[in-house]
């Protein structure tokens, strides 16, 4: 693909336009295989890319950002080849990563004000912009404050509004809800939601949380293993059942499933336990009668809560 | 984004607004949200540009607190020292007493030079790694040798202004002292373009090996403490050797004396080795020290861009 015209911003990316185009893209540690010949088109909005830990999630977004190679395979981010024009696409990607990036000594206000500078505004202009995008996301009379004293919430606004400050056309957010409680997380996903609804800013949202992805993404890319296993809009990830999770032991396992398939239950065996289907309430009952007809020891039994696994055992 | 949508505050001001403040001005609170960027962006030129900054801003602890700024400008201070004595000399008894000249300036200064980039360079480095900043620096419209490009030239800009600094001070104070200031100008104008390239070496040379050595640690103690070393025991280790055995492989084995190097490599531009010393014991050809200088200098060059070609971000 070819660049767009010289230093022209791409306009802001519609909803059905690709922002992100990945082919065959294969990288490799040592033995591992981070990424496999993964294949997808990530279009405007906010799109989700679920998978547990080390399932390739940060190795994907630095290849789009240019900071790791792959062994194979091409993308291109807003238009740009990342291999040959990576340094024109970055001027309009905003980056937070997973870990802690900030350093300590210096104000928030300070900081943000240095990193727009780096992505090429004036330094006026990068001084009003940082305060302003700092008020946008939450931090006021706290931002002439060094950074060492920050609580993590405080922080990840902080390593937000670094992303945002140069008001880029496409957001990689790397794990963006990183150690917060309860509330914390609640507001960065409604400053998540509020940035890619509003002004359009098309957002790639990395996350081990299929919760997190349910509250704020219209699309899904789940990545196992390296592997691109799901892609399409959220709302084909609703109808995923949930699952009880049934733990006899192991040696066990096996004989309560076929008794529970007998009477006519959706059941698997997933690593030593049984997974049941909770079609109604009225399986917990059936589950019950069904381990003491067996006379087995009933370990746990319990909601599994919605992760990746599940959707693997839903589709396995 | 409901961008002018009137905040709370507003509806608030509103209310009490009907009876109270038809003389007083309204209060109105707006909530902007999210705004778009539409000035100017100057790229990649400004990228480095801001990197170069904030670097010699580092370096010299501007912004910072006062112990950061006791290191840098208590050094440049010690720089001056030799140049305001000399000018002192030279009023009382007369110029060509003066021990300190433009030719054997670096000789006296060195360990002021040695000292200021070890600490100053690990400034410039470690502490980007050791925070993780490098992998925000990476993701923006700016390469790695971008990066390495503007910490080398504020480190260098650094390192010139405490190589030629004093030696300013000495042409000015000369120049204003001189009974005939004009003649002195004159007779002394062939004295700035070799000053320059002096300092230039000298500069470059410590520059480059000190942000080498500073690539590879993960700490500013780590490096300062690594480069010190280098740099000295290099060159007490072949000094001593030269003393012991006096033979033509340890004179040779001497341009291994890694902080003399570049020092007496400079007189190859007053054409006038330094008295006494580690080169006058070897007494080998000033050419021969400066093709060392620059040979020593490509190679930390090269060791440090190889070394964030590859450094993790």
């Amino acid at each position: 693909m070819t660049a767009p015209a010289h230093a022209r911003a791409p306009a802001v990316p519609a909803l059905d336009e690709p922002v992100i185009t990945v082919t065959g893209l294969t990288k490799r540690y040592g033995r591992v295989t981070a990424l496999d010949e993964v294949s997808c088109t990530v279009t405007g909005g906010i799109t989700g890319l679920l998978g547990a830990n080390g399932a390739g999630k940060s190795t994907l977004i630095k290849i789009l950002l240019g900071l790791v190679e792959p062994d194979s395979g091409a993308a291109t981010v807003l238009g740009y080849d990342v291999a040959r024009h990576g340094l024109r696409a970055r001027e309009h990607i905003g980056y937070m990563p997973e870990h802690d990036c900030l350093p300590a000594d210096v104000s928030a206000a300070e900081f943000v004000a240095h990193m727009a500078q780096l992505s090429g505004l004036p330094p006026r202009q990068a001084w009003t912009r940082a305060a302003d995008t700092l008020r946008y996301v939450g931090l006021d009379e706290e931002r002439y404050r060094p950074i060492g004293g920050y609580s993590t919430g405080m922080r990840q606004r902080v390593k937000f509004a670094v992303a945002l400050v140069h008001d880029p056309r496409l957001l990689l957010l790397d794990e963006p809800t990183n150690g917060l409680d309860p509330a914390g997380r609640e507001q960065m996903l409604e400053l998540i939601r509020r940035t890619g609804r509003g002004q359009g800013t098309a957002i790639l949202m990395a996350t081990h949380l299929l919760a997190d992805v349910e509250r704020v993404c219209d699309h899904v890319l789940v990545l196992d293993g390296g592997r691109l296993a799901r892609a399409g809009p959220l709302t084909s990830f609703r109808s995923v059942q949930p699952l009880l999770r049934v733990a006899v032991g192991p040696a066990d396992a096996p004989r309560l499933a076929a008794a529970l398939a007998g009477q006519g239950e959706d059941v698997r065996v997933h690593g030593g336990e049984v997974l049941v289907a909770l079609r109604d309430y009225a399986v917990y009952d059936r589950i019950r009668d069904t381990v003491a007809a067996l006379d087995l020891p009933l370990l746990r039994l319990g909601q599994v809560t919605s992760t990746l696994a599940d959707i693997f055992a839903e589709e396995a | 984004m409901e961008a002018g949508r009137t905040g709370e505050g507003a509806v608030r001001a509103d209310a009490v607004g009907e009876q109270a403040a038809s003389a007083a001005v309204e209060g109105r609170i707006f909530d902007l949200g999210y705004q778009p960027y539409r000035g100017p962006r100057e790229g990649r030129r400004r990228a480095v540009a801001t990197l170069f900054w904030s670097g010699l801003r580092r370096v010299w602890g501007v912004g910072r607190p006062f112990r950061a700024k006791l290191a840098p400008w208590g050094l440049l201070a010690l720089a001056l020292i030799p140049a305001l004595i000399g000018l002192g000399i030279a009023v009382l008894v007369g110029q060509v007493f003066s021990p300190f000249r433009y030719d054997n300036y670096y000789q006296h200064i060195a360990r002021v030079i040695l000292l200021f980039c070890t600490l100053a360079a690990p400034e410039l480095l470690c502490p980007d790694r050791q925070q993780r900043v490098l992998s925000l620096y990476f993701s923006r419209a700016l390469s790695r040798g971008d990066y390495v490009l503007a910490r080398l030239a504020a480190l260098l800009a650094a390192m010139l202004a405490v190589c030629l600094a004093p030696q300013a001070l000495l042409y000015l104070g000369s120049t204003l002292a001189a009974p005939d200031t004009l003649g002195y100008v004159r007779h002394n104008l062939d004295v700035i373009p070799r000053v320059l390239g002096a300092a230039l070496l000298v500069s470059l040379y410590f520059s480059a090996t000190a942000l080498a050595v500073a690539a590879y640690s993960p700490r500013r103690i780590y490096a300062a403490a690594a480069y010190f070393a280098v740099m000295v025991v290099s060159t007490l280790a072949v000094t001593s050797l030269h003393a012991t055995l006096d033979t033509d492989l340890s004179r040779y084995l001497s341009l291994l004396a890694l902080s003399e190097v570049p020092v007496i490599a400079a007189g190859r531009f007053f054409h006038a080795a330094p008295q006494g010393g580690l080169a006058a014991a070897v007494d080998l050809p000033l050419m021969l020290w400066l093709l060392v200088t620059l040979a020593d200098t490509a190679v930390a060059l090269l060791v440090l861009v190889y070394r964030y070609t590859r450094v993790e971000a």
